[in-house]
């Protein structure tokens, strides 16, 4: 622990690492200033004195687009809030608390959407249930009245959008599940309750909380959704995001647009410190030290127990086979792409030549990777700085400040700062002293900095926090300086996390549209944006050839990626599993020999 | 009277319980007791019904209820982390088996209060959260809830290894007390042996799945069936056979030590400078000291081997570590049992936290 003594300005000064401490405290002074506080206001200074606040909201009552999108937004999130729990619910508990066959196979699949997300995704659902997809086809043999355009507007999106934000259950839900202490469920049971009442009573309260949370999760991610709308959504479902682009885009209504962004940004605000608040309250802690780990539950009814296995499985089927479509048919030639249809002299490496030979198609991935190294290599040695104030200084209040103020940018979305960003920093601005950053890369790349602090905050502020305190006394007693310590004993120590979170973040990047489309120099092409543009422009017949070689490419980093960070745990944890399993068996020969 | 006849259970190819017989009367408090992995666990959770045997039976007052399952069963059950319902009150906790039975509220009211008051939970921590509660009223609170559906049997599975040491002998007082009150047929399951000492009525030693000895404290602690059962319970000496030999050559007691057992003597009862005609003596050095405060133990080197002695703390010399000292012992008692392989004749004492099946 730091000693609390009263400042001394020539002690302060005294020193070598205090007058690094100095250069650190403005910079991150400036920094924050400029791009995590002063953009926001400059959007809502804007909005309040061009035309005035009210003046505004009233343009914005009276436009029916605006109006029609931010209710449409709504809907979307309220029918989210069910159908994602729902599905999440499902997921968990057939692979988690469930006795189901092939479960881990299941889960395979129920994680599929960690290594998919966003354009990728959809334009996988519209390649099987669009105009031209297998599943369309297969349903107009039998229904012959369907509509080419069946799967468009608000079923559509709400049914992609609810595959697609599976994950927080998958994780979070699955964690909590396994939290519960198994012999509360035995002893439900030995005072006589039947799955159903043991399922309501017991687990599912204990499960509240996370449900809370997610929910809370679910309905933000519904208000901003982007890609499905986008691509899906129709002309009459249009949600507010892709709105604000648009309107952002275009001069005359580029207040609109700010006022939307604004006005999403609040209410993801008001929802996200209602969480903090939640989760301040804490979940049902398990009272328990010596708690059991949860057993899987065999379904009794025989009836109840096949109905389970075939949900679990058209689940699977409905998660997966997007990705097999677009990996299968990244392999065909582009008439068999057009018409959803497979024969076996379709089968081609073309799409794979096309992509890697042309300047104009591998570009973007070249592009997308170049600025995802940058800026996540940027906000990580930015992070680690921070961290190192904030966790050093815990106990002043400018650390703590200094952590409150990086978590700015995890209660706003993604669209309001990068708005904010591009409002503010389209011309000459002071702040950056009279340099213009909009229209260059240095805008985007701040852009996906400023995105990405808080996520890398708290993950890097936790391994920090993972380290034992007498780690760095130890040092310190030994004779080693506050850089030296830091270099040689913490670093070490949280590189592995830093390298996962290295990973995630760059995965992250890849197929980022949100950011990209409005920050990006006109020149420049992301793959995100040209995914996007390859997905709802018909023009070119190779394009969705190309479209799903990206998305093969970007499924196999990510694949990569998630393996690397959680599957190498898995591997040592099966490592300390292996050794158990050989000392039971030991045990079990003794056994055998004592008794022979 | 609960009655376990000729009990087998299988997990795979691992055959943990083997032909186990017990018979615990009415109001009993009957203990299983060994180390981890020994079938004591197992042995518990086949009479609640968590467990199907593959073979044996299971009785009360003569009705069997081998084959019925957990839920029907009605065999109140305190868990090891006590397994109270973290969303519920302890009102809630202790009403729900009465709710699965569908009873209506004026009755449940009325139950919960009565089992509340057995257990000494006043009114309002029956409203508290359970996680607001300390170690000893999460423990009556449990009790409370198994007592609701007025079960003929208690069973307890390791209740008290969830606490610190203190808390630990505290809440065993409480529980031996509340047994007593009680009246009810208890079936505890413990590996700490001073546990089962203080509280039990009768013991049930279990070895490696079957049952090495059923008896009172007493007949355990000084009457020990097997080398297996003496050297798990309390701290004991095993004497070298020169020592053996030695008194055997003294005759002093009229007793022949026969050579190819092994010979054990407990601590308390190996003396320092007590005499009498029906007393071995031997000149010993006090190795090493442990000071308890209440009572002191002593290493001392006998010949080549070492004895380990208890000597009551009340005024009386201290020895220090090199000091000459005459120790004596009754032939008589000494226990002797027929040799068992090293490694079963001395099982580990502690026990880690089991993994059900």
């Amino acid at each position: 622990m730091q000693s609390k003594e009263p400042f001394s300005i020539k002690r302060f000064f005294g020193k070598k690492s205090n007058i690094f401490l100095l250069v650190e405290g403005i910079f991150f002074a400036w920094f924050i200033f400029s791009f995590l506080i002063y953009p926001n206001l400059n959007l809502f200074a804007d909005v309040l004195f061009s035309g005035g606040l009210g003046d505004n909201i009233n343009k914005i009552l009276e436009s029916e687009r605006a109006m029609q999108a931010i209710k449409n937004s709504f809907i979307l999130a309220i029918s989210m809030c069910v159908t994602v729990n729902v599905v999440g619910t499902l997921a968990v508990f057939v692979t988690e608390y469930f006795d189901i066959k092939g479960a881990k196979l299941l889960r395979i699949g129920y994680m599929s959407t960690m290594i998919y997300g966003g354009m990728i995704l959809v334009s996988g659902f519209k390649f099987l249930y669009g105009e031209v997809g297998m599943f369309t086809k297969l349903l107009q043999a039998v229904f012959p009245d369907v509509a080419h355009n069946w799967f468009e507007g608000y079923g559509a999106v709400l049914f992609i959008m609810t595959f697609a934000c599976t994950t927080n259950h998958v994780i979070f839900l699955r964690n909590a599940l396994h939290q519960i202490d198994y012999q509360t469920i035995e002893a439900a049971r030995n005072m006589g309750a039947s799955t159903s009442r043991i399922l309501f009573r017991v687990v599912f309260p204990t499960l509240a909380p996370s449900y809370l949370s997610i929910t809370i999760l679910t309905f933000i991610k519904g208000l901003c959704a982007m890609a499905a709308p986008l691509i899906v959504g129709g002309t009459e479902f249009q949600t507010i995001n892709p709105i604000v682009i648009t309107f952002v885009k275009l001069d005359y209504t580029r207040t609109l647009g700010s006022v939307l962004s604004i006005f999403l940004g609040s209410i993801s605000f008001a929802l996200l410190m209602g969480l903090n608040y939640i989760e301040r309250r804490g979940h049902y802690m398990s009272i328990s030290k010596v708690k059991t780990r949860i057993v899987k539950q065999k379904i009794k009814s025989p009836v109840l127990n096949v109905l389970m296995h075939v949900l679990a499985y058209f689940l699977f089927l409905i998660y997966v086979s997007p990705v097999c479509m677009i990996v299968l048919f990244s392999f065909t030639n582009t008439r068999a792409i057009n018409t959803g249809t497979l024969s076996l002299d379709a089968f081609t490496l073309d799409n794979y030549k096309m992509v890697f030979s042309n300047p104009d198609n591998y570009g973007p991935m070249l592009t997308s990777a170049f600025l995802g190294v940058v800026s996540v290599t940027l906000v990580i040695v930015l992070i680690l700085l921070a961290c190192r104030i904030i966790t050093k200084y815990k106990q002043y209040r400018v650390a703590r400040s200094l952590e409150f103020f990086l978590l700015i940018p995890w209660l706003l979305p993604a669209i309001l700062i990068s708005v904010g960003l591009l409002q503010t920093y389209n011309g000459s601005q002071w702040t950056v002293f009279g340099a213009t950053l909009g229209g260059t890369i240095f805008l985007l790349i701040l852009g996906y900095v400023v995105n990405k602090i808080p996520y890398t905050l708290r993950m890097t502020k936790a391994a920090f926090y993972s380290i034992d305190d007498s780690l760095e006394d130890a040092a310190k007693n030994l004779g080693a300086g506050g850089f030296y310590t830091f270099t040689h004993v913490l670093l070490p120590i949280i590189i592995p996390t830093i390298l996962a979170l290295w990973a995630l973040e760059f995965n992250g990047t890849l197929g980022e549209y949100d950011i990209s489309v409005l920050l990006a120099p006109t020149t420049m092409k992301t793959l995100g944006v040209t995914i996007k543009t390859l997905t709802t422009d018909n023009y070119d017949p190779n394009s969705t050839a190309v479209s799903f070689v990206y998305a093969v490419i970007m499924m196999i980093i990510a694949g990569l990626v998630v393996y690397f960070v959680y599957g190498r745990k898995g591997a040592s944890n099966n490592v300390r599993k292996t050794k158990h399993m050989i000392k039971h068996i030991e045990k079990m020969k003794r056994l055998k020999a004592a008794k022979g | 009277m609960l009655k376990v006849e000729k009990l087998n259970v299988h997990f795979g190819d691992f055959h943990a319980l083997k032909d186990v017989s017990l018979e615990i009367p009415d109001g009993e408090f009957f203990t299983l007791l060994g180390p981890s992995g020994c079938g004591k666990t197992t042995t518990l959770r086949a009479i609640t019904g968590f467990i199907k045997p593959s073979g044996g039976k299971i009785t009360i007052n003569g009705k069997d209820i081998t084959d019925i399952p957990v839920e029907k069963r009605n065999i109140g059950m305190v868990f090891q982390s006590y397994a109270l319902f973290p969303t519920m009150t302890v009102y809630q906790n202790i009403a729900f088996s009465l709710e699965v039975q569908k009873k209506n509220k004026v009755e449940i009211d009325d139950i919960v209060h009565e089992c509340a008051r057995k257990v000494d939970l006043t009114d309002v921590e029956l409203v508290k959260n359970v996680s607001e509660l300390s170690g000893g009223q999460q423990q009556r609170v449990a009790i409370a809830r198994a007592l609701a559906s007025n079960p003929p049997i208690l069973c307890l599975d390791e209740p008290l290894s969830n606490l610190d040491a203190k808390l630990r002998v505290q809440l065993r007082e409480e529980l031996k007390e509340l047994q007593k009150k009680l009246g009810i047929t208890m079936v505890y399951v413990t590996h700490d042996q001073e546990e089962a000492l203080t509280l039990s009525d009768h013991i049930c030693v279990f070895k490696k799945g079957v049952v090495d000895q059923i008896g009172t404290p007493n007949e355990i602690y000084n009457k020990s069936r097997t080398e297996y059962t003496n050297n798990f319970i309390g701290d004991v000496n095993k004497l070298s056979p020169e020592f053996v030999d030695a008194i055997n050559r003294s005759g002093i007691g009229g007793v022949e030590l026969d050579a190819q057992k092994h010979h054990y003597i407990r601590l308390e009862k190996v003396h320092i400078g007590k005499t009498g005609k029906e007393y071995f003596t031997a000149e010993a050095t006090v190795k090493s000291i442990e000071y308890y405060g209440m009572y002191i133990k002593y290493h001392l080197a006998v010949g080549g081997s070492v004895i380990k002695e208890i000597e009551k703390n009340d005024a009386m010399e201290v020895h220090g570590v090199g000091d000459k000292v005459t120790i004596s012992i009754r032939p008589r008692d000494i226990q002797s049992f027929v040799p068992e392989p090293e490694e079963e004749a001395r099982p580990a004492q502690k026990s880690g936290n089991k993994v059900h099946k």
